[in-house]
């Protein structure tokens, strides 16, 4: 009877782990700019990555302001991304799996932002001050756009040995 | 030649296009494409709306910004919303209406519209000219992003088909533009492509640069943070290698609110030599100061060919530029100038960085970009070819 319950067990754990991988990833990026989080930053990095997010569901989290559109709109056109926009209460009922966010920390001591806690990981970029690492959120210099595309893109395949950015804008409408 | 302009008549590129093809025999009349208030060059007279007819004396007018639209005529442009994307900064109660211009054109019969910029100037001309018997050559202009940036929104797909087929003659700042321009449907002949500022005074520029780009110790940044800038980009790229700029100081023009803030952190922290410039009142004063710099920094995810860097070759400040301007068609990408990812903070930080040790680089470069200014962005040379251009689309008149 032990060794049926284990069994059961075990295969309950496999199932599970087997449904995770084959939903895509949730990310939630915080495009918001405002004085406390840096959302052109982090589309910055939406855009070095833009080839690892084929797989992920995307969602955007704006305050709806002209130019954070804009920028939503010119990152959807250039790489043909999809995203679903959010705004701060629509994020009540949603779970993800990974937040991203380059936040710029208001106060002392500083901290990161309350929705990061939405997700099992999370990934904060710092400008100016250092914030306090927690288990499953990740810390990194929000100033190097590169070094966060590298961590973000580890986060989302951590399988993924040598990851390829995107190179840089073609001036020429050729 | 009577000479209809349509544009931001507030506008420094606007007047220096002026100042460029103004030869003192034309009457030139500047139509407001927005109702600012904001002030125009001396001599620059006023005209109202009533008192324009084909008559009026060589020289250049401007109409009355306050007689643009009447409120009722703008119901046209309440059901879209160009405004919001990248022109949140302009109150559509301030547009001019396509009606009032229409009358404006019946009234001055001009030989030739020109428009300058597209999205407020150009699109009214569209509305404008709309089912208008006996209308006159159109030559628009882009400035900038106007195609590059606006041809990534679907929503103006349509206004950018109409305006590219509507128009004459398009005149460029940019080659790539040229190439979009086709796309959305103009059929017109191929112009060479002239900075929105028509051309500057090179020689007298030029000899405002004293000291070799090598021996300066100051950096220039553009801090523009909206709709296409993104000067907190290029500060964080100065931030990564701030162990690199002791001994250096890092002005800040015309800072966003946000970058003024930045810089004052960037003092705190980290100790840096950082401030926002002051305005300075005359363009001979700002540009001695961009005769100082060593570099200067444009970081922005859409551009056309940015005067500051005009204004940088001039003097031999070496332009580290993101690569969605067109500066590629003016420099040879890490000889003349660098271009860089409007993404990669770590690509500009190198950039700089490399322009702030290559003394034989950055001399090199100031040699060739002041040459190469020369040949395309002199006043004097761009005077012949903007007059070339219009009297080869004007319409005879009395």
């Amino acid at each position: 009877m032990g060794d049926f319950t284990i069994f059961w067990r075990l295969l309950n754990i496999l199932g599970r782990i087997a449904r995770r991988r084959s939903r895509p990833l949730r990310l939630l990026v915080d495009v918001r700019e405002t004085p406390t989080s840096r959302g052109f930053h982090a589309l910055a990095v939406l855009n070095l990555i833009a080839a690892h997010l084929t797989d992920v569901t995307l969602f955007l989290l704006t305050t709806g302001d002209g130019d954070e559109m804009s920028a939503i709109e010119v990152f959807r056109a250039d790489h043909g991304v999809t995203a679903t926009i959010l705004t701060e209460p629509g994020l009540d009922r949603l779970r993800f799996d990974l937040v991203f966010a380059v936040t710029e920390p208001a106060g002392a001591p500083a901290s990161e932002p309350q929705f990061a806690r939405r997700a099992r990981r999370s990934l904060i970029g710092a400008v100016f001050q250092q914030i306090p690492p927690r288990r499953g959120a990740i810390v990194v210099d929000g100033h190097d756009t590169a070094a966060m595309a590298r961590s973000l893109v580890r986060l989302i395949d951590p399988l993924l040995i040598d990851p390829s950015f995107t190179t840089r804008p073609a001036s020429c409408a050729s | 030649m009577r000479i209809l302009i349509v544009g931001m008549h507030n506008s420094p590129h606007l007047h220096r296009w002026i100042e460029t093809i103004d030869d003192g025999r034309a009457t030139i009349l500047i139509f407001p494409a927005t109702a600012s208030q904001a002030p125009t060059p001396a001599h620059y007279r006023y005209v109202g709306f009533g008192d324009i007819h084909p008559e009026l004396a060589p020289g250049v007018w401007v109409m009355d910004p306050l007689q643009i639209s009447g409120a009722e005529e703008l119901a046209s442009y309440a059901d879209w919303d160009f405004v919001r994307f990248t022109h949140s900064f302009v109150q559509p109660a301030w547009l001019a209406s396509p009606f009032r211009l229409r009358s404006v054109l019946l009234r001055f019969r001009p030989a030739l519209l020109h428009s300058l910029e597209t999205q407020l100037a150009g699109y009214l001309c569209v509305d404008a000219l709309q089912d208008v018997e006996g209308r006159p050559p159109w030559i628009a202009s882009s400035w900038g992003s106007d195609l590059e940036l606006f041809r990534r929104f679907e929503k103006h797909h349509p206004m950018l088909r109409r305006f590219c087929t509507g128009i004459d003659r398009f005149l460029a700042d940019c080659a790539r533009d040229m190439v979009t321009a086709r796309r959305f449907g103009y059929a017109g002949p191929p112009v060479e492509p002239m900075p929105a500022t028509g051309g500057g005074d090179i020689e007298q520029l030029a000899k405002l640069a004293t000291t070799p780009p090598s021996a300066r110790r100051s950096i220039i940044v553009k801090g523009y943070h909206n709709w296409a800038g993104r000067g907190l980009l290029a500060l964080s790229a100065l931030t990564l290698i701030r162990d690199r700029l002791e001994g250096l100081s890092v002005g800040v023009l015309t800072p966003a609110p946000q970058v003024r803030a930045w810089a004052e952190q960037m003092r705190s922290t980290f100790g840096l030599d950082v401030e926002a410039l002051p305005y300075l009142p005359t363009p001979e004063d700002a540009m001695a100061r961009m005769a100082n710099a060593r570099v200067v920094i444009g970081v922005s995810i859409s551009d056309g060919i940015p005067t500051t860097v005009l204004e940088a070759m001039t003097v031999g400040a070496f332009p580290v530029q993101t690569s969605t301007s067109c500066l590629n068609e003016w420099i040879v990408d890490g000889e003349t100038g660098i271009l860089v990812s409007p993404h990669d903070t770590a690509e500009m930080a190198e950039a700089i960085r490399r322009a702030l040790t290559d003394d034989e680089l950055v001399d090199r470069a100031a040699e060739r970009n002041l040459e190469m200014v020369r040949l395309r962005w002199s006043r004097e040379i761009n005077r012949q070819r903007a007059w070339d251009l219009y009297r080869s689309v004007a319409l005879t008149r009395d």
